[in-house]
């Protein structure tokens, strides 16, 4: 990983509303989620999440015959009850929005 | 063992044909680099990495668990979506031995092993073994068995939501092989999170079944990098590309070799399932004994009942030692006519080392398979080092004399070295089977199987299978792979850059950078097995409790270890290869027999045969085994051979090694005087007399070390081995210590002693057995006897023995012509099966006719005893010859005899009606065919006859050979007034003159070169005879693409004439003519 902390700029269209909340965010200051190599706070769409709790935590292989990565799969629970299943791509290290499960 | 964190007990290596992506070898080394104390190897059915990776694992100093995932009946009656898998692993060498006969069961299902060639496995799926329940229970002691992965049936029926069901399978499974060799297997693979809920679901379901459970990572790579391999590998498996999604592919790269601290990571939860693996590890142990022969005992009661031939049956109280010696000095006798001293102590020190190493057994057995051989009157001789043995020799096994040809013993067997004895042996290839069926027959086809080849990715099988899955087109694949020579796929980065040919291939490169990354890492890869071309195992015991077996493509059973494998194991393994020459050779003699009415006895030829040795020295040697090549050609016509051992030399010297170490020029020099025989010590003289002071063979280099260093010859094969294996300077020079000090004590100087072993150092790597260029060099010069007497017959003989040899059909049949001899037609009611002599010439056989089946050949032949074929009406009725062969006899005038041109027998096959004229398949049907114009009116229409070239053409095509001109006579009109030289005209030509010459590539060869740089050597034929042509390096990098562009070039260069016969043309230009 990059860096500790992080912001949203892809969002992979795995739900509909998913892909139709599609916004930028700032990145916070750098904290690891104890136990899993992952940020505990991201923003996204302009706000700040604070991570309360993985749920899970699984692994895809990319296209790697397009040069794709593989990706690292988390499903977190914010603070404010939100559940959201957040994705990094290993090869660039972007994260993105996989799944909201509101 | 007990402190063991955790062992990987389900591993695959890439011997899970198409699914694992870890060498064996890989993955010992990786454990014992992660200090794990042991490692098994559970391979998809099959234990074929099992002896290399023991092999492996102990070299490491880890413990190997030998074991296997099988694919097992349903323990259930409910459905399952897949084929269940168990994973087995052996506790000890009983659980070995059931190992090996459950993966035969699910090989070869419950079929009895009765005959060798059995027709009774035609409904085994060989490509999809399954276990049945029934033999899973009979051989279920002694292993350790785990639930296996997903596709395990407890896994499937959980996940298919049947809890039951999977409880009654666990119980069941419990029940047969004990509560506590039965493991509930669990994966924590990060996969996505409906996936992750079976493993609690199988730890609950072990809990209330009163199971253990365990942890492993079902391996199927050493690390993450190789997992797009494994998934490649998959993707060809199944047919498919890498775009299209199949439930076989793993989801993600987690399934690599683990360290015990990432596993505890993964299992945080479960330390229970950690511990289990490094308790089941601790009780696995099992010793497959690889320090050890197990030859099976020689039957000599079964011989009393059987014709000895010129040896003597065993008495009552003879053993096999006593009846071994008893067949030596029979045989001795029958070689020498009375046992010479030298003869007596050389058999009596051979078979005290025989006698030492327990090898009486092993020497008999191959005795009686050459006396079946013989009483069959099958032609058979050995080869390889087994020709340094007297005992092989006067047991009949090789032909060639040691003694008179200095051949040694301890370059075979010696006190000092113990191991696996080596004989091979060739038989008339025609009736191999005859042998190998004596061998199941005389040992029982529970103890005799075929050994396997294992055949592995190479350059051009990587290059199709990986680009097929990776989605590149056809029309860019096929010309991609045929650019690349048969290199190792490894290799094929490098050859891009090195090969013009490949470097100039039309197909894009720029996108292929993943396809030859792939291939670089799939090199080496196992692909599949096959039989091996001569190898089979005998054993003592039944082999399935040492080795699985398994049904090969061709319906032979096998076993599931190569040829090193099986060594390993001590098991017996004897190579009956099927030798072409031996066919030819018996056909000839056949050939002469019924010409002169007297059997040529080719043992009692002289072997110094003026007419034999001319023709050698006039280097038209095409058919002659093993002296046909180009370079062998080039080679007789500057050694101008005159006695037996020089044919010897010739064999040896035109090698790769002696090539690349450049020992044929002082040996030519000096044979031809024109560089002083010199040697380095006295000693020396008389062990490189017959070689002009020049170090050819291996035997040499033992007599060398014996004279030089007073070393014993066993000695002197370790400092031969030792020179050849282990190159290190260390190793040198401490070898060197050891021969100069020993020669120093024998009174040679210092200087000396230092040079001398400089001289063999410098050979060892390179020298030829002369021993088994020897029982080569005789089969070589019976055929230059053969040709020089009888070269109808011998020529015939070959012929009919196609393809083999150097050359194909239409060239051994132009040198026919050369001869003098006419190639006759196919004639029906003329033709014999074969190539047969007629009136001095050479006719076409009914049998290498394209298209001609067995069936039909027999009823041409049981026809003609009826009587010859009046029309091609009566062939018709009487045979069984299909329409479109029937018509291919017509076009190469196989019914001349009836004076109708070709098109009017044409014509009048159309007309006939379906109940004439036989069907594709053979059968005479009752379907009339549409009548032609011609028929109706009762009349023929005017045809164009055949022109020449489409006779010539077609004659090739559906022959092999042309009866008429040569084909390049159509090109040499063209050539005309071009300055292009015939293969005659340039022996007027001087060495250094510039010359065109052109003609139909018959032959290329691109040995190894002392320099690594490329030399190809290329036969061309003409009308007139050979030409043979050298591109070098320079020349290849310019015209490398256009030399594989096509089968008639014209090659511009130097004539190169090192001797009256010696002639070649060292190519500056090559142009392609078609």
């Amino acid at each position: 990983m990059q860096s500790h902390e992080f912001q949203l700029r892809h969002k992979l269209p795995s739900t509909p509303e998913a892909s139709s909340r599609n916004t930028q965010a700032s990145p916070n200051a750098a904290e690891l989620f104890a136990g899993y190599d992952l940020p505990r706070r991201f923003t996204w769409r302009g706000k700040l999440y604070e991570i309360r709790q993985v749920g899970g935590h699984w692994r895809r292989r990319g296209k790697w015959w397009e040069g794709k990565g593989d990706r690292r799969f988390f499903r977190v629970i914010t603070t404010c009850g939100v559940t959201l299943d957040l994705c990094q791509d290993e090869s660039t290290g972007n994260w993105s929005v996989a799944t909201v499960h509101d | 063992m007990t402190d063991m964190t955790f062992i990987h007990l389900h591993v695959h290596s890439n011997f899970s044909l198409l699914d694992g992506a870890a060498p064996v070898e890989a993955l010992a080394e990786a454990a014992a680099k992660l200090d794990m104390e042991a490692l098994a190897l559970t391979d998809h059915d099959a234990l074929y990495g099992a002896v290399r990776f023991y092999q492996a694992a102990k070299k490491h100093g880890i413990k190997p668990i030998i074991g296997a995932e099988l694919t097992v009946e349903p323990a259930s009656d409910a459905g399952l979506k897949y084929p269940a898998h168990l994973v087995l692993l052996a506790e000890n060498n009983e659980g070995y031995s059931n190992l090996c006969r459950l993966v035969t069961a699910a090989h070869l299902g419950t079929a009895q092993r009765a005959r060798p060639f059995s027709q009774q496995y035609a409904r085994v799926d060989r490509d999809n073994p399954v276990l049945s329940q029934e033999n899973l229970a009979r051989h279920c002691s002694h292993l350790i068995v785990l639930s296996a992965c997903r596709r395990g049936e407890i896994a499937q029926q959980l996940l298919a939501g049947n809890r039951q069901d999977a409880e009654r399978v666990a119980q069941y499974y419990k029940g047969l092989f004990g509560p506590g060799n039965f493991y509930i297997e669990l994966h924590n693979h990060l996969l996505p999170p409906p996936a992750q809920k079976l493993r609690y679901r199988l730890a609950d379901l072990a809990r209330r079944v009163g199971l253990r459970v365990v942890a492993t990572n079902n391996v199927h790579y050493v690390s993450r990098e190789y997992s797009r391999l494994q998934d490649m590998l998959v993707c060809i498996h199944n047919n498919q590309s890498v775009d299209e999604p199949q439930p076989e592919r793993k989801i993600n790269s987690e399934y690599d070799l683990k360290s015990p601290a990432q596993m505890q990571e993964l299992f945080t939860d479960m330390p229970e399932a950690l511990q289990a693996s490094s308790e089941i590890a601790g009780r696995c142990s099992c010793n497959l004994d690889l320090e050890h022969f197990h030859f099976p005992r020689f039957d000599l009661a079964v011989v009393r009942k059987q014709n000895c031939g010129r040896y003597p049956p065993p008495q009552e109280d003879d053993d096999a030692r006593s009846y071994l010696r008893r067949l030596c000095y029979a045989g001795a006798k029958w070689r020498y006519g009375e046992i010479r001293a030298d003869v007596g102590k050389r058999l009596e020190h051979e078979l005290g080392i025989i006698e030492d190493q327990g090898l009486c057994d092993y020497f008999l057995i191959v005795w009686d398979i050459v006396r079946f051989a013989r009483s069959q009157k099958i032609r058979a001789t050995g080869r390889g080092s087994a020709g340094d043995s007297l005992v092989s020799y006067v047991l009949d096994i090789t032909q060639a004399d040691p003694l008179a040809h200095d051949l040694l013993f301890e370059r075979f067997l010696s006190a000092e070295r113990r191991g696996m004895p080596d004989i091979d042996i060739d038989f008339c290839a025609r009736r191999r089977d005859e042998v190998t069926a004596y061998v199941y027959e005389r040992y029982g086809a529970e103890h005799v199987a075929a050994v396997c080849t294992i055949n592995t990715f190479r350059a051009r099988s990587a290059i199709r299978e990986i680009g097929k899955a990776l989605g590149i087109a056809d029309a860019e694949i096929g010309p991609l792979a045929e650019v690349f020579p048969h290199i190792r796929a490894s290799e094929v980065q490098d050859a891009l850059e090195k090969l013009p040919e490949a470097r100039e291939t039309p197909v894009d490169l720029s996108d292929k950078g993943l396809l030859f990354e792939l291939c670089e890492q799939i090199s080496g890869f196992p692909r599949h097995l096959s039989v091996h071309v001569g190898g089979l195992v005998i054993s003592e015991q039944p082999l399935t409790s040492i080795a699985p077996l398994e049904l090969a493509a061709k319906g032979i059973v096998i076993v599931g270890f190569d040829k090193d494998d099986v060594e390993a194991l001590g098991l017996l393994k004897m190579d009956i290869l099927g030798l072409r020459i031996h066919s030819a050779i018996e056909d000839c003699l056949e050939e002469i027999e019924r010409h002169t009415g007297k059997r040529l006895d080719l043992e009692a030829i002289p072997l110094d045969d003026e007419a034999a040795f001319r023709l050698l020295r006039s280097t038209r040697t095409v058919g002659l085994f093993q002296l046909e090549s180009p370079g062998q050609r080039n080679l007789l016509g500057r050694a101008q051979p005159n006695e037996f051992e020089e044919v010897i030399a010739n064999i040896s010297l035109f090698r790769p090694g002696p090539v690349q170490s450049d020992m044929i020029t002082p040996y030519l020099r000096r044979k031809h005087g024109h560089e002083p025989v010199t040697y380095l010590h006295p000693a020396l003289e008389p062990i490189l007399r017959r070689t002009f002071g020049v170090i050819i063979y291996q035997e040499q280099v033992l007599q060398i070390a014996q004279a030089i260093a007073g070393f014993t010859l066993g000695q002197g094969d370790m400092l031969r081995r030792a020179m050849t294996h282990s190159r290190s300077a260390e190793d040198m020079e401490s070898m060197r210590c050891e021969f100069v000090e020993g020669a120093i004590s024998r009174g040679v100087d210092r200087f000396v002693a230092d040079r001398i072993f400089d001289a063999i150092a410098g050979f060892a790597a390179y020298g030829f057995n002369k021993a088994h260029a020897a029982c080569f060099a005789r089969i070589s010069y019976q055929t230059a006897y053969l040709k020089a007497h009888y070269p109808a017959e011998f020529l015939a003989g070959i012929l009919s023995n196609e393809p083999m040899g150097f050359y194909p059909s239409r060239t051994v049949a132009e040198e026919a012509k050369r001869l003098g001899l006419s190639i006759l037609p196919v004639c029906v009611n003329r033709s014999k099966e074969r190539f047969s002599v007629e009136d001095g010439n050479i006719r076409v056989g009914l049998r290498l006719f394209r298209g001609m089946s067995q069936a039909a050949l027999q009823s041409v032949v049981q026809a003609r005893k009826q009587g010859l074929f009046k029309s091609l009406r009566d062939f018709c009725q009487r045979t069984s010859v299909p329409r479109p062969v029937v018509e291919n006899l017509i076009l190469v005038g196989a019914f001349d005899f009836t004076g109708q041109s070709v098109p009017e027998l044409l014509w009048t096959l159309a007309a006939m009606p379906g109940s004439t004229v036989a069907d594709r398949y053979g059968r005479h049907s009752a379907r009339e065919l549409d009548f032609t114009e011609s028929k109706k009116l009762g009349l023929l229409p005017q045809l164009d006859p055949q022109t020449e070239y489409g006779r010539i053409g077609l004659e090739l095509k559906l022959m092999g050979v042309s009866t008429g001109r040569h084909p390049f006579t159509f090109w040499r009109e063209k050539l005309d007034g071009t300055g292009v030289l015939n293969s005659t005209q340039l022996y007027n030509h001087r060495d250094g003159d510039r010359v065109k010459v052109a003609g139909i590539v018959v032959a290329r060869a691109r040995p190894p070169t002392r320099s690594g740089r490329t030399a190809i050597f290329i036969s061309l034929e003409d009308e007139k005879g050979l030409v043979d042509a050298a591109i070098f390096e320079h020349t290849y990098q310019r015209y490398g693409r256009d030399l594989y562009a096509s089968p008639v070039l014209l090659v511009e260069g130097k004539l190169s004439r090192q001797g009256k016969l010696d002639l070649s043309v060292i190519a500056s230009r090559i142009i392609p003519l078609a």
